[in-house]
């Protein structure tokens, strides 16, 4: 699916260790006096911007990926764009669904992170189901 | 699109490692080309094309 090689694999490798790295470090830091209470406008921001620090390294990700897809040939091009459609079809059928069944009270709330995880599961299921239809 | 690739290719004892690698193309889209579940772009048949010696249309016929 991703090739750990060349520019876009080092950038790709480059996002997720830093990712891995500050995820920890901003739920740590929120948990500091300073952040955690919030009095101030200036506390309330610099708790906005450490909470939002794991997106940064998310961002280097992306732009690996999409590189490293333009790079490539014409079929592995429409494998990904295949493997996306599908991606964006399931998760937005699920979460669509979900959220009726959520609006009517019939099942607990889901908190919004766990969209992004799931999507990325279900792109690498759909790209390896694609490709192998493809041969 | 029926195609001719896979003889082609074979007269001349390619691979298809060999045959993407003059394409510039992955052995996984040779295969497909070949097994006739992806059609190539015109760029790519005319790039195959001029790789055999052929005109397009005895390489590539419709269904």
């Amino acid at each position: 699916m991703i090739d750990l090689h060349g520019k876009y694999g080092k950038r790709f490798i480059v996002g997720m260790v830093v990712y891995i790295i500050l995820l920890p470090v901003s739920l740590f830091l929120l948990q500091s006096e300073f952040l955690s209470e919030r009095e101030t406008a200036v506390s309330t921001i610099a708790a906005v911007l450490v909470a939002l620090l794991p997106v940064v390294p998310f961002l280097l990700v992306m732009t690996a990926v999409v590189g490293q897809i333009r790079e490539r040939d014409e079929l592995k091009k429409r494998i990904h764009l295949e493997a996306v459609l599908i991606t964006t079809f399931l998760t937005g059928g699920l979460t669509f669904s979900y959220g009726l069944l959520e609006a009517s009270g019939l099942v607990p709330d889901l908190p919004f992170i766990i969209i992004a995880p799931f999507m990325i599961m279900v792109w690498g299921v759909a790209n390896a189901v694609v490709s192998q239809w493809y041969g | 699109m029926k195609n001719r690739l896979k003889i082609l290719r074979a007269e001349r004892n390619w691979s298809q490692e060999d045959l993407a690698e003059r394409l510039d193309v992955s052995r996984q889209t040779v295969n497909a080309i070949e097994r006739e579940k992806y059609d190539p772009s015109l760029p790519l048949a005319f790039k195959i094309a001029a790789v055999f010696q052929q005109p397009i249309e005895e390489i590539f016929t419709p269904d």
